[in-house]
């Protein structure tokens, strides 16, 4: 029996483009800053026209080197200028104000903005709470101002600086490909599962299996990064969300055609009953992983109403990183699927030789 | 054998850096954390790489 392996497999351009990508990702995705933002607020409440210090903890802020640096107070949708601003540090500041709300104002929270030329506009949503006396509403009620900004936007390369993400966006350059690369190597799985059943050479079934070995890589390390993201960002690393629970149903659905491959003797039988399996479980896969966690609740991006990463949190500076690393893991991991595929061959062409 | 020399030699750098686990976090927290970080994950890549590298020729030495 000849076995001819595919040559695409045997090619290196694109295996050693996969270090490349990934060399550039890991170096690039770590050292390109965090834009500025506002880190905490302290103390988180105040009482109505009480003269309040507000302290104000910024991350990668440069308040000291600003000259112009400014708090303003957002609330009700009407900006509100502060008393005094008093800045310690490049990363501290405290600013006095007091405040009497009108006594038609229901809402008692306040944004924290900070602005100056070198960070830009940073917030801190919903940052401190008003604590309103009752049987005080005779004093007036404090005038809306007009703040005047002269620079929105923070100067310099960086990516975005997200409440509960903080540095640990990075993890979109790790957790999210992982997931990439496991759908392409399941599609390789079931076209070549495909592919077996039209021809019946052995080489076809080998590179679906070998594939859906590759697709279990890619899915534990996916759900190993997630689990570490999640307890950062969700506070437990398993949180009851369909995805994850979806993701876990489809990793072993593949564990379970690994097992029925085991458990059939005969070469021949065990290909075309794995192939139909493949073919069918990446129907059920799909419909774990992308259909029900977009119809029901769920804490990812882009599901269950929430918005997607592409909306807020990818944007042009991430996206410089992210697609290369998408496509670095994804020929990364079809590298590894493709020696584990050629040492596979090589053991059955040795087999057929004794 | 060689096995159990193996987990003997793990076990005892775990136990080495457990140990010195303190000084580690000072130096994690005196600014050069980052720097760690990096230079760690790039050793651990750089690894993968090459041992990837090594496969794919020693493999391509096999099928010829």
């Amino acid at each position: 029996m000849k076995v001819e392996i595919p040559n695409w497999l045997k090619q290196r351009w694109w295996k050693y483009t996969s270090l490349v990508l990934l060399f550039y990702v890991l170096i690039g995705g770590l050292i390109v800053p965090l834009s500025p933002g506002i880190e905490t607020v302290s103390p988180i409440s105040f009482r109505q026209n009480t003269a309040t210090r507000i302290e104000v903890s910024g991350y990668n802020t440069h308040f000291s080197s600003s000259n112009n640096t400014q708090a303003i107070l957002k609330h009700s949708g009407k900006y509100y200028c502060v008393d005094e601003v008093i800045v310690k540090n490049e990363n501290l500041l405290y600013f006095n104000f007091s405040f009497n709300p009108d006594s038609s104002d229901k809402d008692n929270t306040f944004d924290v903005i900070v602005n100056n030329d070198l960070d830009g506009t940073v917030a801190l949503r919903e940052a401190i709470v008003l604590v309103k006396d009752a049987g005080n509403d005779s004093t007036e009620a404090t005038q809306a101002c007009e703040p005047s900004v002269e620079n929105n936007l923070h100067s310099g390369f960086s990516f975005p600086y997200r409440e509960i993400l903080y540095e640990s966006i990075r993890n979109t350059f790790y957790h999210v490909p992982m997931w990439f690369s496991m759908m392409l190597v399941l599609i390789i799985s079931m076209i070549y599962s495909i592919k077996y059943l039209r021809s019946g050479k052995i080489v076809d079934d080998i590179i679906a299996e070998e594939a859906v070995n590759i697709s279990l890589l890619c899915g534990v390390l996916g759900i190993a990064t997630g689990m570490i993201w999640a307890n950062y960002t969700w506070g437990s690393p398993w949180p009851n969300d369909p995805k994850l629970n979806g993701a876990a149903v489809g990793v072993l659905i593949y564990v379970a055609y690994l097992i029925l491959r085991g458990a059939i003797a005969d070469s021949t039988k065990r290909a075309r009953i794995s192939a139909v399996y493949n073919i069918f479980a990446i129907v059920i896969y799909i419909m774990f992983i992308f259909i029900i966690p977009r119809i029901t609740d769920s804490l990812h991006p882009g599901n269950g109403g929430n918005p997607a990463f592409s909306k807020y949190d990818l944007d042009s500076h991430l996206r410089v990183f992210f697609y290369p690393a998408v496509v670095g893991w994804i020929l990364l991991f079809t590298w590894i699927m493709s020696l584990r595929v050629r040492l596979k061959i090589a053991e059955l062409k040795k087999d057929e030789n004794e | 054998m060689n096995k159990s020399i193996l987990a003997t030699l793990v076990f005892t750098i775990f136990t080495a850096l457990s140990a010195q686990a303190s000084d580690i976090d000072n130096v994690m927290r005196s600014g050069l954390k980052y720097p760690v970080v990096v230079g760690v994950l790039l050793c651990i890549f750089i690894g993968i790489g090459l041992f990837l590298i090594l496969l794919e020729r020693r493999v391509s030495k096999l099928e010829k």
